[in-house]
């Protein structure tokens, strides 16, 4: 299945934003990997109907973070994740407390106790720890 | 004037035809310019509106066909007047029809459709949709056709017949120049321009949400197809030009078949479009609808359809988008592209409207 990403013009969150978090989401699953290209900046913006100098802003802040290489005169492509090197986020922090208050709410109202969502939480972390 | 009468009921009747389809060709998302539910059109209030359309329609062009054939028997000037007046009600009030139906589905409308948008993130590859040694086809066929002409125009008299009445009489001549021996070729190489171009664009074609298999065969099938349109155009006028030329150097009229070639042409060229139509759908749609692939929406807002007839969005980069009216493509208004197009266009219907003109005139 080809990767694909959506925006919500009703979202609250700016379009390049959306872009941006889009992207990080495919990179973080392993659904784009190092030496991925990126569609052109043409395509993508007349794909979404967004403004051409919105993915430029959206592709340029993704280089800022060490997600992707920009060359002038051909497509951005991911770059391997080289933890050490990535710019973190300043709002990341804002984004991951939403994320994760929006899952505890989740799971009090399917009935989880915290202990345990804390535990799964623990695991996944681990996972992650163990592969790399 | 039998074969004017034909013409003129036989163009309302085609394009009350046309209309009468319109609903058809609409992707299952889209009624009248309005963004629907999948099977709003199969529900009673959707039928409904399809109906009304079809009945209006129906009665607007059998109306114009009436009034034409009531008004034969009148003086030649006063009919020619009355059928074009009567060709405009008609063409007008289709769009004003179309206005209507699009109005009657905004009850239909999904609120706020097109504010999710989805984009595949595979980049297309930069091929073009014709390979470029194709179009080594046509070019030979324009430099065959100058070829021979240029075999033939020293022979040729002072003077040469450029265009024939429907009754094969000679109504217009021309001093024999490069101009106008060679109009035929000039015609070729203005319509090669022109498909050409219309072609280039289509890589750039919003159609549907462009992420769609059905929107890229879609796509492809336009581009094979406006070639064979263009390898048609460029064959018929080449013949056109060398019966001409050939008719000049022998003082002989042409054929009668030469007039019933571009009304072959015509047909073939609509027959092929038709199977296309129907064998894709509107932007490959059903396509799509056979894989389970449809998407919901065009990533266009209904707010920028003005009339569901016209695109006005400042912000969407595409020049060119799939028509929500009907088959093919339109322009985005609100590109500053649009105009150059537009003024582009004119200029050339102009040049190609009067040089002929300027080069028949005596």
């Amino acid at each position: 299945m080809k990767p694909s990403i959506s925006i919500d013009e009703r979202s609250k969150e700016p379009i390049y934003r959306q872009i941006m978090q889009g992207v990080r989401h495919l990179v973080a699953t392993g659904q784009l990997v190092a030496g991925d290209e990126l569609p052109s900046l043409r395509q993508l913006a007349v794909d979404l109907n967004v403004h051409l100098n919105t993915v430029a802003l959206a592709y340029r802040e993704l280089e800022r973070q060490g997600i992707v290489r920009l060359r002038q005169g051909s497509r951005a492509t991911i770059l391997s994740v080289d933890r050490a090197s990535l710019v973190p986020d300043p709002q990341v922090h804002t984004l991951l407390r939403e994320q994760l208050e929006r899952l505890r709410t989740e799971a009090i109202l399917a009935g989880v106790p915290l202990a345990e969502v804390r535990e799964l939480a623990m695991e996944v972390l681990q996972e992650d720890a163990e592969g790399g | 004037m039998q074969p004017y009468l034909y013409f003129s009921t036989g163009l309302i009747a085609v394009l009350t035809g046309l209309e009468w389809f319109v609903p058809a060709i609409f992707r299952p998302t889209n009624l009248f310019g309005v963004t629907v539910a999948p099977d709003a059109a199969r529900q009673p209030e959707g039928r409904a509106i399809i109906r009304r359309w079809r009945a209006s329609i129906a009665a607007l062009g059998l109306a114009g066909i009436a009034l034409t054939v009531a008004l034969a028997p009148l003086e030649p000037v006063v009919v020619l007047l009355a059928r074009t007046g009567i060709l405009l009600v008609v063409a007008l009030g289709q769009v004003a029809l179309y206005i209507g139906s699009h109005h009657q589905a905004q009850a239909l409308a999904i609120p706020e459709a097109g504010a999710v948008r989805t984009a595949s993130l595979a980049a297309r590859p930069h091929v073009p949709l014709i390979p470029w040694w194709w179009e080594a086809l046509p070019l030979a066929l324009i430099g065959g056709t100058a070829f021979v002409l240029a075999q033939q125009y020293a022979a040729a008299p002072a003077i040469i017949p450029v265009h024939w009445n429907i009754n094969n009489m000679v109504d217009r001549t021309a001093a024999k120049s490069v101009g106008s021996f060679f109009l035929m070729v000039w015609m070729q190489v203005g319509l090669y321009a022109l498909l050409t171009f219309i072609t280039a664009t289509l890589s750039r074609t919003r159609i549907g949400n462009n992420a769609t298999t059905g929107s890229q065969q879609y796509r492809l099938a336009i581009a094979r197809y406006l070639f064979f349109v263009k390898g048609m155009i460029i064959v018929l006028l080449g013949t056109m030009g060398l019966v001409i030329a050939n008719n000049s150097v022998t003082n002989t009229t042409p054929s009668t078949a030469l007039f019933i070639a571009p009304l072959g042409f015509v047909v073939v060229v609509l027959a092929v479009g038709t199977f296309i139509f129907f064998r894709y759908g509107q932007g490959g749609w059903r396509v799509d609808a056979r894989a389970g692939t449809l998407p919901a929406a065009d990533n266009m807002p209904d707010s920028a359809w003005k009339g569901g007839v016209l695109y006005y969005n400042p912000n969407d980069p595409a020049l060119f988008v799939e028509r929500r009216s009907g088959m093919g493509f339109t322009l985005n208004f609100g590109h500053r592209g649009s105009w150059l197009f537009m003024g582009g266009l004119l200029v050339f219907i102009v040049a190609a409207t009067v040089v002929p003109i300027v080069l028949a005139g005596r």
